[in-house]
């Protein structure tokens, strides 16, 4: 089963009915057994993306491809998603607060998450909640359960929204900024459940803005620039051997730990283009170095096996 | 050089259940010259937070001074105090709730001009926007319609606002993306030549640190253990905390990735064998346990 395709996302474009185009073309795919890290700056659609796999973007009209398992998303009524979300994919957020109730224990809340999708007794279901914090690395499993949200630490708090999340066996786990909110030392902690979470348990996308953090945790990469996917391929490639200008000004921009200091830090000038401003043609035109005028028609994606590229320097 | 900020063996004790107090800050003296850029890094909890509140003035010591241009700042009359407000400000953690979300973006840039009774435009507060990466655009429209990156550029924009001396920053790039950051990070190396800017930039990403930084104190358990020129003590860091941050492991675009891994998982070992990660899996001990050995330590019975 591992390497097959999971979720795909072909062209997936969303339009707001006030904000205007917020998606413009976003292709991904997730095969089982990856941890496919979803990275761009803020504003680029990250979150965006994620919620729309699971039917909670905002209103507007939704349009492309999005398969997940060989099921058509696009076409899912309001049923449809409420036997998807939690079950089949689930979703965690860079404040574990917000996924918990304040004034209630979290083995309750995750246990009602249990029995929401699976006919079991509520013995059973506190038996698998304790199973599954200890999973998370969550020590003292059966007291944690009895501790509201706020008495947890930042750390135990997001392994506990993990467990909720995890806590149907979904074959999809999407993390939004899981760890930015969490100290370093912490986010270590973290990302290394969610690297075996991967290669154990479901597939993962992870969003985040931050580079080192793909590094270290993704097995493959899709870079998003201003609602559209630029590049995707595996880590190692994409990150070696940045093809997209976009990429490539990205990874320049991280300070260098060794070597002497550069006097101004490579920078992208110019801002990325909103809804309204977002050019017809290569959405990066404006702040391209390399921009020639074959890049007024947009760019799609191409190129050879896993690594691909959305530009017109990439035949 | 005289100190522009300066702290004077300063203590900040919290009460922490029965009858002890938390030691978050123990003692700390520490000083700002003019136009520096000083680094304060270390573990969560050690108390470096707390610390930028005491120089900010925010929050009043148990023990010890704070001195702004040589002057203690807990005897400043009120005139005094306000005027030192408009030169010294901070950059908050969390860019969500700084902002009033009924406001424009533009009111809540034009606020700290308001309040110090300083001339402003349309076109200056669209320039500030522009200087930390935002469009002029976003003038009109309302915080709610910000990304969270978009939010803390604006947080920055808000502190730059007018022209302080001294900006504590608390984390203040951490939340951003690189390409931003880096902007960032040129626009406070510029304020710093332009105009004499000095900041204490509180920070746990090395890489950052090592860039925008003339020097380094390492902070652990309310003290600071290790000061230095930033590059020297990169060079050749004492403490074990710092010498287990600073394996490099901040840049892909050099490193292959797997040298990358590999030198985050060395690093994650040996930040577990110097004991600052407690709460690594196969420990199965978490940060919070962490914490209450730390109040242990730190907790003295009255
Ligand atoms: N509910 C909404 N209504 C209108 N515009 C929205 C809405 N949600 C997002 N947007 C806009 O869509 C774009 C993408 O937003 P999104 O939240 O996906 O960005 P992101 O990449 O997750 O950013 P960050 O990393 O800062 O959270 C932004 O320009 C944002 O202002
Ligand atoms: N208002 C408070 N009441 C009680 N304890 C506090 C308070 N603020 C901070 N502390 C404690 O003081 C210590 C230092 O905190 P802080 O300055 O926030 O550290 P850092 O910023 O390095 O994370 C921590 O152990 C924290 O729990
Ligand atoms: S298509 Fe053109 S503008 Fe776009 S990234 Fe490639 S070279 Fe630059
Ligand atoms: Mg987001
Ligand atoms: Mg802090």
């Amino acid at each position: 089963m591992a390497g097959e395709a999971l979720l795909e996302l072909e062209d997936l474009r969303l339009d707001h009915e006030k904000a205007g185009v917020l998606l413009d073309g976003v292709s991904l795919t997730v095969r089982r057994g990856q941890v496919l890290g979803v990275v761009g700056e803020s504003g680029s659609g990250k979150s965006l993306t994620g919620l729309s796999v699971l039917g909670l973007q905002p209103k507007g009209r939704l349009s492309g491809t999005m398969t997940f398992a060989g099921e058509d998303l696009t076409r899912f009524g309001s049923r449809d998603w409420r036997r998807f979300r939690g079950r089949r994919a689930a979703m965690i957020f860079q404040d574990p607060m917000t996924a918990f109730l304040p004034v209630r224990r979290i083995g309750a809340q995750i246990i009602e998450q249990i029995r929401l999708h699976k006919s079991v007794s509520r013995q059973e279901a506190r038996k698998q909640v304790v199973s599954l914090l200890t999973r998370m690395g969550v020590p003292a499993p059966e007291q944690a359960a009895d501790r509201f949200p706020h008495e947890l630490s930042g750390g135990l708090r997001q392994r506990a929204m993990i467990a909720m999340a995890l806590s149907c066996d979904p074959e999809l786990l999407i993390a939004d900024e899981p760890t930015t909110a969490l100290d370093v030392t912490v986010q270590a902690q973290i990302l290394t459940l969610i690297r075996e979470i991967g290669a154990r348990e479901a597939s993962v996308m992870l969003i985040t803005h931050d580079m080192g953090v793909v590094a270290q945790s993704c097995t493959d990469v899709a870079v998003l620039y201003a609602g559209v996917v630029v590049e995707t391929g595996p880590v190692t490639e994409v990150l070696q051997t940045p093809l997209h200008p976009y990429t490539q000004a990205l990874l320049r921009a991280i300070p260098p730990m060794d070597g002497p200091r550069p006097e101004r830090l490579p920078v992208i000038e110019g801002v990325p283009p909103s809804p309204e401003t977002r050019p017809a043609g290569c959405v990066f035109a404006p702040r391209c170095p390399q921009v020639t005028s074959k890049c007024a028609v947009r760019p799609s994606m191409r190129g050879e096996g896993l690594h691909r590229v959305a530009c017109v320097l990439i035949a | 050089m005289t100190a522009l900020l300066e702290a004077k063996d300063v203590v900040r004790t919290y009460a922490a259940g029965g009858k002890g107090r938390l030691r978050a800050v123990d003692g700390i003296s520490l000083s700002l010259a003019p136009g520096e850029t000083l680094a304060l890094v270390g573990e969560s909890g050690c108390g470096k937070s707390t610390l930028g509140r005491l120089l900010m003035g925010f929050d009043r010591p148990d023990r010890g001074q704070i001195l702004f241009d040589g002057q203690d700042m807990a005897r400043l009359s009120s005139r005094a105090l306000r005027q030192t407000r408009s030169q010294l400000q901070m950059v908050f953690q969390d860019s969500a709730s700084a902002f009033n979300p009924r406001w424009t973006i533009g009111s809540a840039l034009a606020e700290p001009f308001r309040i110090h009774k300083r001339p402003f435009s349309r076109q200056s507060v669209e320039d500030l926007l522009e200087r930390v990466g935002l469009s002029g655009s976003f003038y009109d429209r309302y915080p709610a319609a910000l990304s969270g990156g978009q939010r803390q550029r604006l947080n920055i924009a808000r502190a730059i606002a007018l022209s302080p001396r001294v900006i504590v920053a608390d984390e203040p790039v951490s939340a951003l993306d690189v390409s931003v950051q880096a902007q960032i990070i040129n626009l406070l190396r510029d304020l710093q030549t332009d105009m004499g800017l000095a900041s204490l930039f509180i920070s746990h990403d090395l890489a950052v640190v090592r860039q925008i930084s003339d020097r380094i104190a390492v902070m652990y358990l309310g003290g600071i253990v290790e000061e230095g020129e930033t590059l020297s003590l990169l060079a050749a860091p004492a403490h074990p905390y710092t010498r287990a941050l600073s394996t490099p492991c901040h840049s892909p675009g050099k490193l292959s990735v797997s040298l990358c891994r590999e030198m985050c998982r060395a690093r994650f070992r040996l930040l577990q064998a110097v004991g600052f990660i407690r709460g690594a899996p196969e420990l199965s001990l978490d940060a919070q346990s962490s914490d209450q050995s730390w109040r242990k330590n730190r907790v003295n019975i009255a």
